[in-house]
């Protein structure tokens, strides 16, 4: 006789949040994503990372053929940042193997969300061997006192 | 050099199977920014290589074409990333149960 074993709540729980998760993934990659460079704009995104820290918020911008002194970085809402470097030079779809499209890129722009609120203009900035460090100090609205 | 610690994923796996099996092996690991791609890690590694193995390794090339292949990556990378959160690899930096 086979014996099938229960599945407990806590499986059903994170069954159904693996599949929640999955779905959002799929809702995105249909509607949201979009490919990494924008011929009218002549810009490509960059990769970036977040890190949410207790104290800070550190955003990471990888900016290869960046121009040091060209970087500049915008608040442009409470929780959106912009960011935006020349490049050293042009960078055609052609230097890429590619043939099928025509463009050129000189400029890396992306737009940031900062998950948690932060002071922006406390906002510090390290640019170390093509890596643009974004240090963003927390801010904390109001705290919940512990009875 | 890593006195005491853990190893997870291929390299322990290899390293593993080369203790099993007497195979005199090393990892080299260079500190890096995991999501990006980082040439400058990979040349800082194979000249470490060259000293170990006195072999002729010439990484001028990767120096020199290090930005064009950080960029040409991107794509790629932002795709690996994606994966990488499907196949839950953070469980690699997950603390281990073990104590000494």
């Amino acid at each position: 006789m086979s014996t099938k074993r229960k599945r407990s709540i806590f499986d059903i729980i994170s069954e159904y949040f693996e599949d929640l998760q999955e779905r959002t993934e799929r809702f995105r990659e249909v509607l949201i994503e979009k490919p990494s460079w924008n011929r009218g704009a002549c810009t490509m995104e960059p990769l970036q990372n977040i890190m949410v820290t207790p104290t800070e918020v550190i955003i990471t911008v990888d900016l290869p053929y960046a121009e040091e002194n060209t970087i500049r970085v915008k608040p442009i809402s409470r929780d959106t940042i912009e960011i935006l470097a020349k490049m050293k030079r042009k960078v055609r779809f052609a230097d890429f193997g590619i043939t099928h499209y025509e463009g050129e890129f000189e400029t890396l722009h992306c737009q940031t969300r900062v998950p948690v609120p932060v002071y922006m203009d406390k906002m510090e900035l390290r640019f170390k061997k093509g890596i643009l460090e974004i240090h963003l100090p927390r801010k904390y609205e109001y705290e919940i006192p512990i009875e | 050099m890593l006195k005491e610690g853990y190893m997870v994923g291929p390299q322990a796996i290899m390293m593993q199977y080369c203790a099993k099996t007497d195979v005199p092996a090393i990892t080299l690991l260079a500190q890096c920014f995991f999501n990006y791609p980082d040439p400058e890690a990979a040349a800082e590694l194979l000249k470490e290589l060259t000293k170990i193995a006195e072999i002729k390794v010439d990484v001028s090339k990767l120096l020199e074409k290090g930005e064009e292949i950080r960029l040409r990556a991107r794509d790629v990378m932002r795709r690996t990333q994606r994966e990488m959160s499907k196949m839950k690899k953070t469980q690699e930096y997950d603390i281990p149960m073990y104590v000494s």
